[in-house]
């Protein structure tokens, strides 16, 4: 069986590595070589603020009114 | 997008020495790639289990300053403080130690221990701690017997050795840091084992293995290095705080 990939441990431990890579149009290799840990978590919080932009958060469910 | 710097580090473990002076032991490693950081990360944390739990969660108290400020304020938790101090100089991006030996060294190799004790301390009786997983497991080599200088000791009894039947995420995590040794005394190593001029050593063969793709070699080097669990110890945790590290 040939050797996997090198970014497939990650990809398969946070999936959300493979959005950053979509985004910023980095293959994994690419990312791993020019990103360091913290430019990918805060690309990562990027993408939840983004997310939260396009998809108001709800708002908390009201309590049942009190008897 | 340029490259990417290398986050490198140097800590100096001490540990007990002869008449009371203490063994002072180099050690370098790097910042995985992301990639890999992030697996492990998720890998350790699976792992740990309840404590990678909890360590998590002492990461996070990291964003609110004033639960932190509470969490220093209590007089039972000097142990937590500590490790939270750890991590707080992990995420400022300062490296783990000053790099130079003496208190500072010190104070850093105590930072370890006290995210060491953390994290054991909430593996409760309850906990789900994947030992194997983390550490590796061991089986007794074969020897075959008749071989020639095969093993067989004085009575015929063959030399009980040892080899690693599995080996742990520690391993791994170390290996993908390139952890290696600097040498021993008040200043690390200059120049380096790899140099193809060095003699055959048991530091050479780590940092020719850290270097390579073969987990196997590299932990079979690395116990030809290690002087106590305790220091396996600590360079795990050392190494997985720079999971964590952002810069």
């Amino acid at each position: 069986m040939p050797a996997s990939p090198p970014s497939l441990p990650g990809f398969a431990e946070l999936p959300a590595l493979a959005r950053v890579c979509q985004r910023l149009d980095l293959s994994p290799a690419d990312l791993d070589r020019r990103m360091s840990v913290d430019e990918v978590l805060d690309e990562l919080d990027m993408q939840h603020y983004l997310h939260d932009c396009d998809n108001e958060p709800q708002a908390a469910p009201r309590p049942p009114p009190a008897r | 997008m340029s490259e990417r710097e290398n986050i490198d580090d140097v800590l100096c473990v001490r540990l007990p020495g002869k008449d009371d002076k203490p063994r002072l032991r180099w050690w370098w490693l790097r910042q995985p790639p992301p990639m890999v950081a992030f697996a492990l990360q998720a890998r350790l944390s699976a792992a740990l289990g309840p404590a990678g739990d909890a360590a998590v969660r002492l990461a996070l108290r990291l964003l609110d300053p004033g639960a932190e400020e509470d969490l220093e304020a209590g007089v039972e938790a000097q142990g937590e403080a500590l490790a939270l101090r750890a991590w707080r100089r992990a995420r400022a991006g300062k490296a783990i130690s000053d790099g130079r030996g003496g208190e500072a060294m010190h104070e850093a190799g105590e930072r370890l221990r006290a995210v060491l004790a953390f994290v054991a301390s909430h593996v409760g009786a309850g906990g789900a701690l994947d030992a194997a997983g983390l550490v590796g497991e061991f089986e007794r080599e074969k020897v075959a017997t008749g071989q020639a200088g095969g093993g067989a000791g004085a009575g015929g009894v063959a030399q009980a050795t040892h080899r690693w039947a599995r080996h742990g995420l520690l391993h791994v995590l170390l290996h993908e840091s390139r952890c290696r040794w600097q040498g021993d005394g008040d200043a690390p190593r200059k120049g380096s084992w790899a140099a193809q001029d060095e003699p055959d050593s048991p530091g050479r063969r780590l940092a020719l293995a850290a270097e390579g793709h073969a987990l196997g070699a590299y932990a079979s080097a690395l116990d030809g290095v290690l002087v106590s669990p305790e220091e396996l110890a600590i360079l795990a945790a050392w190494a997985a705080l720079h999971l964590y590290r952002p810069f």
